[in-house]
């Protein structure tokens, strides 16, 4: 009985001309989201490709220098991408990909991709979870609004009621029918952007289960909705009411509540403007030693000939200079450190707040679950941030120490092709399936919390005898 | 077979039905006469089990309808004024559809047989229904009733709005279903209809139950006559 009810509703839904129409303009917003996201990351690698070659051109082609004078000089490390971030863009546009890694300072990313483009931009972008995530609730909306309302207008709810149909088997089918029809369109859509995806030449890596748990994601997330589409049909009297009240469900749940969170979220903890990060650098770095200038630095001195039981700082077995500039990076380092984790405290108490807003609205959750599956997560930049803040420290010692110990103090020394040439490597993986599972254990709880929730919505539905 | 003991429906004030007692055998066609707020309708609803009585039982095959809703839908079969199918479904998917309700296994070859029997013609069988006539969803309707092997037929004033060749083809299925032991029980306005239809007549007005007879024992003139006479007496004590 249950899977002539299912197979029913999915025939009439196949025949509307309604279904056909929405599905249409799904498949082809889906259908340029993906082009367009496949043009913009090949134009996206091909950049980065010329970019990567020239940074290690300018690096291994630099003049002969201060090994220090080569750490201002710096270099740029250009954060990986995978190839699901075709799938969602993520933060990356507003984070930008590409950090600048010099001596004294760390440097956020830079090259934000947003500051090019115009502020339209910022109401969302064209992209496939824009539409999987934003458009596919309204779909599913669409198709099953009036699945109960439709009946009792039509009269066909009395021919229902006339067979021996017990209302939870009605009820079944009636879900089945609906959700296959969503799956019907999802399914093959997911499969086609996966083939896409995964054939993209020469850009990031395609992680199978990442894009896996995507799709998991995303399906758990349309069952939220279709049971909803499903609860709020059977409380409504008429079609019109149940649309009305799902539409405002959707704008509420895709459009308010975010916006909302997160504009109360940075109305309550701001972030500091550039002017006062400077200020709050400044102020941690007060009082300590200054690599360059080297009347910062007597009692250092004092000990470091104490230690080695020298008199002067030409006898030192090492040139002072580097140890010195060691030193006050040593210093710049605590003090970004102490001024990022203010900053990261403050981000930390905006997410928090941010994730509250999951409980009025499954948007949320899903949206932030699937930037992480993409990789275009604020976890995974800070992540890459920290990891090249490592490096910053490995790269700068690795050229004070060669004016250290290529050199000794007073003396005038220049590294060459072979000191630029044996600078240390930079890798970096992006987070394993686990990690990011961990990071967003209160997303993935929340994501199932909405699930159950919808389920229990279903469950309230009981039979009326009506009265006539 | 379809069976109401002292029935008795209120809403609010207003007494839909009262004391209603009536049965209607296996093969038997009762129609039920009555101007428009008799409480046919209402009956029929009782029936049905889409509402519950205030007083008194309703009994089908014996099964108390308030008791067992459900069950007594397996032997009943239900065609309203305006029978509801699914528009954007064939006329063979209807009846697939509500035969699968009723736990019938059909083949194609079954379902065209059962349509065909109930006069629908073949060049219809695939056509959505929201192309055909109310005659033709009445077809349909019959062809579900056929299909689920119904003991009994209720229809709510199934031929009002039919042409006299509709009407009268519609008749003659009934009948055919009647010898084939169904009990019919029919509200209809349609006096020429339920005398040519009917096996027993039943007059109703203001929910009350006024006078039944055997459909032979009154010719079509005599029924008009008494008709009126119980609305007329309804309308002067009014």
């Amino acid at each position: 009985m249950v899977k002539q009810i299912a197979k029913k509703e999915w025939k009439e839904q196949l025949r509307e001309k309604r279904f056909l129409a929405a599905g249409l303009i799904m498949v082809l917003l889906f259908g340029s989201a993906l082009l367009s996201s496949k043009a913009y990351y090949e134009k996206e690698q091909d950049l980065r490709l010329q970019a990567q070659v020239g940074i290690d051109e300018n690096w291994f082609n630099q003049r002969d220098k201060n090994p220090h004078g080569a750490a201002h000089f710096g270099i740029y490390l250009l954060k990986p991408e995978s190839r699901l971030s075709l799938v969602d863009r993520g933060v990356n546009r507003y984070t930008g990909t590409a950090f600048f890694v010099e001596g004294h300072v760390r440097n956020e990313a830079q090259f934000r991709k947003i500051e090019d483009e115009t502020g339209l931009v910022r109401f969302g972008e064209l992209t496939p979870a824009y539409i999987l995530i934003t458009l596919m609730p309204l779909f599913i909306i669409l198709i099953g609004f009036n699945v109960f309302t439709k009946e009792r207008e039509a009269g066909t709810w009395r021919m229902l009621q006339s067979h021996d149909v017990p209302l939870h088997k009605l009820l079944i089918g009636k879900w089945a029918g609906v959700t296959f029809t969503t799956f019907m369109l999802f399914i093959p859509l997911f499969i086609l952007m996966g083939i896409i995806v995964s054939s993209v030449s020469g850009f990031g890596d395609f992680s199978f289960a990442h894009y896996l748990m995507l799709g998991v994601l995303y399906s758990l997330y349309y069952l939220i909705f279709i049971n909803i589409t499903l609860t709020v049909s059977w409380f409504s009297k008429q079609s019109g009411t149940a649309f009305i009240t799902l539409l405002a469900v959707w704008i509420v749940a895709t459009l308010v509540i975010p916006k909302l969170f997160v504009s109360t979220a940075q109305y309550l903890n701001p972030l500091p403007d550039t002017n006062t990060v400077a200020e709050m650098y400044r102020e941690a770095r007060a009082g300590g030693i200054d690599g360059h200038i080297p009347s910062s630095a007597r009692e250092l001195e004092k000990q470091v000939m104490e230690e080695y039981g020298v008199d002067t700082l030409e006898d030192l077995p090492f040139n002072f200079a580097g140890y010195r500039l060691q030193a006050g990076e040593e210093y710049d380092t605590k003090a970004y450190n102490h001024v990022f984790s203010q900053i990261r405290s403050t981000i930390s108490d905006q997410d928090a707040l941010i994730r509250k807003g999951s409980v009025f609205s499954p948007f949320l959750p899903v949206r932030n679950l699937s930037m992480a599956m993409a990789f275009t997560d604020v976890n995974t930049h800070w992540d890459f941030s920290e990891a090249v803040e490592r490096y910053r420290q490995e790269f700068v010692l690795y050229l004070n120490e060669d004016l250290m110990y290529s050199s000794r103090t007073g003396e005038t020394y220049l590294a060459g092709s072979d000191v630029w040439a044996a600078k240390p490597g930079f890798s970096y993986e992006l987070p394993e399936m686990e990690d990011v599972i961990k990071a967003q254990t209160s997303n993935i709880f929340m994501l199932f919390g909405w699930v159950v929730f919808s389920f229990l919505g279903l469950l309230t539905i009981r039979q009326k005898t009506e009265e006539v | 077979m379809l069976n109401a003991t002292n029935l008795t429906k209120r809403f609010g004030d207003l007494v839909a039905v009262q004391d209603l007692n009536l049965q209607i055998a296996e093969g038997d066609i009762y129609c039920l006469l009555g101007p428009n707020g008799a409480g046919k309708t209402t009956t029929v609803n009782l029936f049905m089990g889409f509402a519950s009585p205030t007083s008194g039982k309703v009994f089908i095959n014996g099964v108390d309808v308030a008791q067992n809703t459900r069950s007594t839908k397996r032997h009943l079969s239900y065609i309203p004024e305006n029978l509801a199918l699914y528009p954007n479904l064939t006329g063979i998917e209807n009846l697939e559809f509500f035969a699968g309700l009723g736990n019938a296994k059909l083949s194609t070859s079954d379902l065209k047989e059962l349509l065909n029997e109930a006069g629908l013609q073949q060049s219809s069988f695939d056509q959505r229904i929201s192309g055909y006539s109310k005659g033709m969803r009445q077809k349909v309707g019959i062809a579900i009733a056929l299909a689920k092997d119904s003991k009994a037929l209720i229809l709510d004033e199934p031929t009002s709005g039919l042409d006299p060749q509709a009407s009268n083809e519609f008749a003659r299925l009934l009948k055919k279903l009647s010898e084939k032991g169904v009990a019919i029980f029919m509200t209809t306005h349609d006096l020429f209809r339920a005398r040519e239809t009917g096996k027993r007549i039943g007059i109703m007005s203001e929910g009350i139950l006024k006078k039944e007879f055997n459909a032979e024992d009154v010719k079509y003139d005599e029924l008009e006559q008494v008709y009126l006479e119980q609305v007329h007496q309804q309308g002067e004590v009014a």
